[in-house]
């Protein structure tokens, strides 16, 4: 696929009222390969945020805004909003639509593809420009191999995976152009969500986290997980687990990092008694700095981590977390 | 009382998780000579399920459908072995397996043509990791689709399945009308080792075997990369807790992370 000026659609991605870093993300990863391409941005949102986000778009490399308003939007329906963006594209032609891989949105990019029968490339670490075509690259194998895969059609949709591209300053711009699409928004006949029932805490996804500290097999019980909950909460990261921890019944499932969990992308990951094996470090060798600590010295661990110390997680990791606190609170 | 369903898994052979993978002499396609193959994991929760419905609602058939080559038969088998009652092998034949319209192209062909209230499968294959086929599926069906459930509800009318799954917000609680599709996702069930009863009575089952419909492909792969291999770091020296102090000013000075 070549993008020949056509526009490129970008679903920008909010919570709480604040367009999300991942929407700057995805500008840096297609301005690459924009040229001379119009980039659109579209917001889906209730009334009551409408126009806040708007003005935060404003001042994004955006070169124009469309939004679609609606109460539906309240709660998130890959449905719901997969028919909303259709919309748009009818609106606009874009010839690639980009989402951020995120839970919701990458169900909404799926979604979107079978609706549209579009070609779609979920997960993708980064966008470039192969002799003219459009190439997008994405680990496969959790990250034990990467493939770079190109559209075959004349349009395309791609799910870039959050925390991996650099923003920087072309995310920014200035744009005057919001235009309001007025599109019927109906709910989802095909299933209906009953309930919510909301994390006693709220915490950050993992794949979203800047900081994780995880726990392996070496932590040896639920309780003990207590002395990373202790070091996350005064470095503001999130306690992740290798399949190990999880199978023992130490961590709820879905705080499992690797191939049969999560794949991480943090700008530190403390590995606390993780041996290291590869179903474990394909999830998190992307992070931008490893720490392990591990008693025994030649674990696997240390071979990928940037920092190590051998030694007793249970007089490190408190020594460690009062250091942290101390160098934090100067 | 429930009874009857009829149950499709769609499964898929992967290798082990434990493998590491090596790409061919021209960095084409991944060298599979000495791959050791399993079923997909996230597919074994789909089995389980379907067998834990089976043991709850009698005359159930749970046909394991694969897309794969003739080695694929020996992953079938193991599902065969814990509880499936019937099996189709969709032949890859033809089949560009590296784009999800080209497979859920031909799994749905096949699929289409069979009688069924509940499509399971894992959430995604942990080779290729589009976790998008099921929902192609879904759509070429005109299916309702929930992904990475957690839990499974079918009504006592068979119409209706009330499903649980993780959002990004809370635990999600779902209803739609069957027949639907859903994934699994770790956490759903334990799935059960065959017995050895199993494995022997899975041997004299026969795995019906389907040519496949083909799909023009929307993606190609322009080429596989092994990632960059990760520069070794280096142990902190020094005692205890001298090496955490060194290790917190590295990360503050060094590595600018906190």
């Amino acid at each position: 696929m070549k993008l020949d000026s056509r526009p490129i659609l970008i679903y920008v991605e909010h919570a709480d009222g604040k367009i999300k870093k991942n929407t700057c993300e995805l500008i840096c990863a297609v301005k690459k390969v924009s040229g001379s391409s119009p980039l659109i941005g579209l917001i889906l949102s209730g009334p009551e945020a409408l126009s806040g986000l708007c003005d935060q778009a404003k001042k994004l490399a955006f070169t124009k805004v469309l939004t679609i308003e609606s109460q539906e939007f309240a709660v998130f329906s890959k449905n719901v909003f997969a028919n909303a963006v259709k919309d748009a594209i009818a609106k606009v032609s874009p010839a690639l639509t980009v989402f951020s891989h995120t839970a919701n949105s990458s169900e909404l990019a799926k979604a979107l593809a079978a609706r549209t029968a579009t070609g779609i490339i979920p997960d993708v670490i980064s966008v470039s420009d192969d002799g003219g075509q459009l190439v997008a690259e994405r680990p496969i194998y959790a990250g034990k191999v990467r493939a770079k895969v190109a559209f075959t059609g004349e349009t395309g949709i791609l799910s870039v995976r959050p925390n991996v591209i650099e923003v920087d300053a072309s995310a920014a711009g200035s744009c005057d152009s919001v235009e309001k699409l007025d599109v019927a928004v109906a709910p989802d006949a095909a299933i209906k969500i009953v309930n919510i029932i909301k994390s006693a805490s709220s915490k950050v996804d993992l794949t979203e986290a800047d900081i994780i500290v995880a726990g392996g097999r070496g932590i040896g019980s639920k309780e003990n997980f207590k002395a990373l909950e202790d070091l996350a909460a005064a470095i503001n990261g999130v306690v992740g687990a290798s399949r190990a921890a999880v199978d023992a019944g130490w961590r709820d499932h879905h705080d499992q990092v690797g191939q049969t969990g999560k794949i991480v992308n943090p700008k530190l990951y403390i590995a606390c008694g993780i041996s290291g094996a590869i179903q474990h470090t394909v999830g998190m060798q992307s992070a931008k700095c490893i720490v392990a600590i591990n008693k025994d010295p030649e674990a696997n661990i240390f071979k990928i981590a940037d920092y190590g110390i051998v030694g007793d997680l249970f007089q490190v990791l408190p020594e460690l977390t009062a250091e942290i606190k101390k160098l934090l609170a100067n | 009382m429930l009874k009857n369903m009829n149950i499709l898994v769609l499964m898929k052979q992967t290798p082990d998780t434990e493998s590491r993978i090596r790409l061919n002499a021209d960095n084409s396609a991944v060298d599979a000579s000495d791959l050791k193959y399993i079923v997909n994991p996230y597919d074994e929760y789909a089995i389980e399920e379907a067998i834990k419905i089976s043991e709850k609602t009698p005359g159930t058939t749970i046909t394991l459908v694969s897309l794969g080559g003739q080695n694929a038969k020996e992953t079938i088998k193991k599902g065969l072995a814990v509880g499936a009652t019937d099996a189709v092998l969709i032949s890859d034949s033809g089949v560009d397996v590296n784009c999800p319209f080209a497979v859920a192209g031909a799994i749905h062909s096949s699929v289409s043509k069979m009688k069924y209230d509940l499509i399971l499968t894992g959430m995604k294959a942990v080779d290729d990791d589009y976790a998008t086929v099921p929902t192609l599926v879904a759509g070429l069906l005109d299916l309702p689709i929930v992904t990475a459930i957690l839990k499974l509800t079918i009504s006592p009318d068979g119409k209706t399945a009330e499903v649980e799954r993780e959002g990004e917000t809370g635990r999600e609680v779902m209803l739609t009308n069957l027949p639907a599709i859903f994934t699994a996702q770790k956490g759903l069930n334990e799935p059960r080792y065959a017995s050895l009863k199993g494995i022997m009575a899975a041997k004299k089952k026969e795995i019906r075997e389907e040519a496949a419909a083909s799909t023009q492909p929307k993606i190609k792969i322009v080429r596989l990369s092994s990632p960059p291999p990760r520069p070794s770091g280096k142990k902190i020296e020094g005692d205890f807790p001298a090496n955490v102090k060194t290790l917190v000013q590295l990360l503050r000075n060094e590595a600018k992370v906190i």
